[in-house]
């Protein structure tokens, strides 16, 4: 009996990471009813990434039922987008954006119907994963800077090669995403950070060897709380983590490093099975409403590319060094495109290799 | 048990011997290349140190849960309670909570460390954070109880047959002979039973590693967890899980036989 308890427990665990797979791939398009609004709208985005108010005004606003699922990563939306699960509209960052319009799985949105677009500031439009703007629209941004806690540390950190410092020896901590920190390494020695060449990314591999005994945690999760509690005097961590560290303890400043930022976007998209485009359109439309728009930064702490909003947003997050880099990050920050598995596979065995070593 | 064990296992090992797309995703072309892939140095090394590690914690849980789990057998009923309520508690608490609740007392400037300092006893905090060694007394703490329930079941069966022991000691065996000669062997169902219940959540665990471990333990469960997430390669990380489960059912093959047959073949 304890067997068979124990393998409907393993049985449980599995199905929970496969029931996403079973389907088929999506259905074409359905008919689109054009300007009528559906009376219920299938939305997805990143988990904790949406204030529930702000989708409880849309309802109220249009009648509509919202039925809001979560995801962890992206790889987990493609898979479920594969498997079948119909979005009317999500989020999804950049080099996503790319793979799933290489795919086919993405609709152009129609922007007469989301005239909110023209708050969406020049420098957010058009950017290299989505070049003429037609399947996609920002939803926050951010970068990937170093985070110093001044406090604690009192050498100069001017670029990724000061944490090779040896006040930073095991003492770093540094989101566990083999794309943003193989990307840095790329960048480090002058290549793009979308290189897949091998031997650009060998390159990158040895320049990235150097930080390993520096690095006392991978954390992609919540790596403001090991700045906060004194596990990590330095790090490599996402704007938005940075942002709630410095507001806790203004000490943890960033840099942003003249050999190259990553500056990444999530994006608003309508998956090409969605039912109900126009109803998706008016939700991203809304969603780019000044006021709304600013309810959402204020809620989640990342950079807001609907310039409109700023009126409306909290003073301290307008002077948060993270949410405001200077401007040459924003016109020359670099961003992920969509590489091929091969390339990806590279990455990661790079990656792999570099947190066991 | 079809739908929740036998249909997913099986889509598993059937994506296991697809191929990946050109950027991520399922393409359904036979391949085998999923499992040659896991004889590579970096894969091989994973599942190595993941077989070793929950080795370890098992014999650890052995060591550790026999002696507690004989002291509960053995104590008088009131104590009895007691003992056994102290390691069901923690089973109802989630595992999770309690591995928070472990980062907070063992961090830089955790409990320990603030005490050990107010106290003078150390000038720097210490270093248990995020270390292998923190990851193995997570996954010891989190598993304990697992062992030691199955051994008190067995071990309190051997001792509601006191005459097997007078037996012994009428046959002239010291406390120590009759231990190792009767109730010790007695016992092997319960120390099976415990060290497959610790093992195979071990060989699979991967929140453990990742939150004591700091992300730089990478076991097995972590590795798949990677290709299912971030690398995006589902049939690498399906190859990878069908080469742990395969495994688990091995372990579990050859640990049945010790499982419940000795109370049987003494009763014969």
């Amino acid at each position: 009996m304890r067997l068979s308890m124990m393998s409907a427990a393993l049985g449980t665990v599995l199905l929970a990471t496969t029931l996403a797979g079973c389907g088929t791939s999506s259905t074409p398009s359905a008919a689109g009813n054009a300007h009528t609004i559906s009376p219920v709208l299938d939305v997805g985005n990143f988990a904790a990434y949406l204030p529930h108010e702000i989708l409880h005004q849309f309802e109220k606003k249009y009648h509509v039922h919202i039925n809001y699922s979560t995801y962890p990563s992206n790889a987990e939306l493609l898979a479920k987008m594969q498997a079948g699960q119909e979005f009317d509209v999500a989020v999804a960052s950049d080099y996503m954006v790319q793979t799933m319009t290489k795919m086919g799985l993405l609709d152009k949105l129609n922007f007469s119907d989301i005239p909110n677009f023209k708050n969406i500031a020049p420098a957010f439009r058009n950017l290299p994963f989505d070049p003429h703007s037609v399947y996609s629209i920002p939803y926050l941004w951010g970068t990937v800077p170093i985070a110093v806690n001044t406090h604690a540390v009192h050498v100069p950190v001017t670029g990724y090669k000061s944490l090779l410092n040896p006040v930073f020896k095991n003492n770093l901590v540094m989101v566990d995403s083999p794309r943003t920190l193989v990307g840095i390494a790329l960048m480090m020695n002058g290549h793009n950070l979308n290189d897949t060449q091998t031997s650009a990314l060998n390159q990158a591999a040895n320049t990235l060897d150097q930080f390993r005994p520096q690095v006392k945690v991978f954390n992609s999760n919540d790596p403001h709380v090991d700045l906060l509690n004194g596990e990590a005097t330095a790090g490599i961590v996402w704007s938005g983590e940075g942002a709630l560290a410095y507001s806790q303890d203004p000490w943890i400043v960033p840099v942003f490093p003249k050999s190259g930022v990553n500056r990444w976007f999530d994006n608003f998209i309508i998956p090409s099975s969605s039912k109900a485009r126009y109803t998706a359109e008016l939700f991203i439309n809304f969603l780019l409403t000044p006021k709304i728009s600013a309810e959402l930064e204020n809620a989640e702490e990342y950079s807001d590319p609907d310039t409109a909003a700023n009126p409306y947003i909290q003073k301290s997050l307008l002077t948060n060094p993270w949410l405001n880099p200077p401007q040459w990050v924003i016109t020359q920050g670099e961003v992920m495109k969509a590489i091929p598995a091969t390339g990806n596979e590279q990455f990661n065995n790079i990656w792999e290799k570099f947190k066991q070593s | 048990m079809v739908f929740f064990f036998a249909i997913p296992n099986l889509y598993m090992l059937f994506i296991s011997f697809m191929q990946v797309g050109g950027y991520g995703g399922v393409v359904y072309h036979v391949t085998l290349s999923n499992y040659g892939l896991l004889f590579h140095w970096i894969e091989f090394k994973v599942i190595a140190d993941s077989l070793l590690f929950a080795l370890l914690v098992t014999l650890f849980c052995l060591g550790v849960g026999y002696p507690f789990a004989y002291i509960i057998a053995t104590a008088p009923p009131r104590k009895k309670i007691v003992l056994l309520f102290l390691v069901i508690v923690p089973f109802w608490t989630s595992s999770l909570i309690r591995t928070f609740a472990m980062m907070f007392l063992i961090g830089t400037e955790g409990f320990i460390n603030s005490v050990l300092l107010s106290l003078h006893l150390i000038h720097q905090p210490l270093d248990m954070l995020y270390t292998l060694g923190a990851t193995y007394v997570g996954q010891f703490y989190s598993m304990l109880p697992y062992m030691i329930l199955p051994l008190y079941a067995s071990l309190q069966g051997i001792m509601d047959h006191p005459e097997y022991m007078e037996a012994a000691r009428d046959l002239g065996a010291g406390a120590r002979k009759t231990f190792w000669r009767v109730v010790a062997p007695l016992s092997i169902p319960g120390i099976a039973t415990g060290s497959l219940l610790v093992f195979i959540p071990t060989l699979g665990t991967f929140f453990i590693p990742l939150l004591m471990g700091g992300g730089g333990v990478v076991l097995v469960g972590n590795f798949i967890e990677n290709q299912f997430l971030a690398a995006d390669n589902w049939p690498f990380g399906a190859a990878a899980s069908a080469l742990v489960i395969a495994i688990t059912l091995l372990l579990i093959g050859f640990g049945s036989r010790y499982m419940n047959n000795a109370f049987l073949e003494e009763g014969k």
